[in-house]
């Protein structure tokens, strides 16, 4: 018995994460198959898609407003070829110039950089627009970690009460009125 | 010229007025003659002055200067200014070229900033911008040691002790939004307030950055393990409002353990919470 329950805010970007995460977790369980006891390649890989996921789905409920979501998108749809780039690009590491301190930096040149290496799509901003993503990131990283900590936490209790009671089937109910 | 000067009257609102009577008190209202003045004072004032661009400059308005060996740039703030640079311009109509044409004379050393006095003739007021100093490649913190052409292309009166030229203006605007932006970053990251300085910010900023996606990191591995044992029979798994916890729960969960090596099986470890192992020991 499913209780639907309207959110609050429907348009937010918590729910629109919470939607699209929940949505990829459970085509990734469906594709999942039986639990054999899996090795430990298949557990990490599993691990890394979920990761994708949920920064895939954060991403996405962001939209394209914002360059660091574009960048995320586009490194996520661009995986396959990024990695062939990035094999490349690492030969030519040794050659590529050493970008110039620029004067305007403030003696803030390496905390500027290790900034950009964090944002994605940091690379190629001036720095003050580097702030803005930079912004905009931290609330949204901090609404993802907070959501994912729920959204653990109720599959857990689901999990538990699944055991414990197994023809029960209630766990739904009790998930969504431990969540009140 | 009246816009020109009503310029440096709105931008001096907020800085000390003493060392701006002067300018108010010297800019005659002779036509072009007013604003070559007004442009004068702070050619002056730029020019032997050799002070930073940046905030942390010399208490010094830029009238005046230190090379104080000239008739017109008088050392001292007073009366004795004005009337200095009033006599001395008194019989220049057309604004500063002449004076400039000596001034270049006087200052031998800074050949290479020096644009050629001939080209300023036609450069009255009529090119947007100031790129008489486009010789110069300094922006931010170089000193200013060596005389500025002139510019009247956009008069704008600094603040004290501060340069006027564009670059610096763009500079310091730049600069304001930079630090407006750090001021709302700071707010946002939590115990960010208390420091002081734009490095040490930055640190902490990074620092919140990558904890945060460890943590995201954490979670995912913590929800790999659940996910295969859901139970397969989900229909209902409504998405629904979740609020945000009152209280830290990353926190709790983040600080039980370390994260842990991604190598461990998928066994009942991943439920390591005080509360887990209380339901599971029943079962």
């Amino acid at each position: 018995m499913t209780t639907q329950i309207i959110p609050s805010n429907p348009d937010s970007i918590k729910t629109r994460f919470t939607y699209s995460f929940v949505r990829a977790l459970k085509k990734l369980n469906k594709s999942r198959g039986a639990s054999v006891s899996p090795s430990m390649k298949e557990t990490y890989r599993r691990y890394h898609m979920i990761r994708v996921a949920s920064y895939a789905s954060m991403a996405s409920a962001v939209g394209s407003k914002r360059a660091w979501s574009r960048a995320v998108l586009w490194k996520i749809r661009n995986r396959t070829s990024h990695r062939a780039l990035k094999k490349k690009s690492r030969i030519h590491a040794l050659t590529r110039t050493k970008v110039r301190e620029n004067p305007r930096s403030d003696l803030n040149f390496h905390q500027e950089n290790d900034l950009r290496k964090l944002v994605p799509g940091g690379e190629g901003m001036d720095f003050c627009r580097l702030l803005n993503e930079t912004a905009h990131y931290i609330k949204c990283l901090r609404t993802q970690a907070t959501t994912i900590v729920v959204v653990w936490a109720v599959v857990v209790v689901g999990v538990i009460v699944g055991r414990i009671g197994d023809g029960c089937g209630g766990w739904v109910e009790m998930s969504v009125t431990c969540d009140k | 010229m009246d816009p020109e000067l009503t310029n440096e009257a709105s931008f001096t609102a907020g800085s000390n007025p003493a060392s701006y009577s002067l300018v108010e008190l010297v800019s005659f209202p002779r036509g072009s003659g007013g604003g070559g003045l007004g442009m004068r004072m702070r050619n002056l004032g730029g020019s032997g002055e050799g002070f930073g661009v940046g905030d942390a400059s010399v208490e010094e308005s830029t009238v005046t200067d230190q090379s104080g060996s000239h008739g017109r740039n008088g050392g001292s703030r007073g009366e004795k200014r004005r009337m200095d640079v009033g006599t001395f311009h008194e019989d220049e109509s057309s604004k500063f070229v002449s004076t400039s044409c000596s001034y270049s004379d006087l200052n031998e050393p800074n050949g290479k900033r020096m644009k050629p006095s001939g080209s300023r003739d036609e450069n009255d007021g009529s090119k947007p911008k100031a790129e008489a100093n486009s010789g110069t490649g300094n922006k931010g913190a170089e000193e200013k040691s060596k005389p500025e052409p002139p510019k009247d292309y956009i008069h704008v009166r600094a603040r004290r002790g501060q340069a006027t030229d564009s670059h610096s203006l763009a500079e310091r605007a730049r600069r304001e939004k930079i630090s407006e932006k750090m001021k709302i970053l700071q707010d946002l990251v939590p115990g960010c307030n208390k420091v002081i300085g734009k490095a040490v910010v930055l640190d902490e900023i990074i620092n919140y950055i990558q904890s945060l996606q460890r943590q995201v990191e954490y979670l995912s591995m913590k929800l790999e393990p659940v996910n295969t044992r859901l139970n397969p029979t989900i229909k209902g798994f409504p998405p629904k409002e979740l609020a945000t916890p009152t209280f830290d729960v990353t926190g709790m969960i983040f600080g039980l353990q370390a994260p842990r090596e991604y190598t461990q099986g998928p066994q009942v470890e991943w439920l390591d919470l005080q509360v887990g192992n209380v339901f599971e020991r029943p079962t």
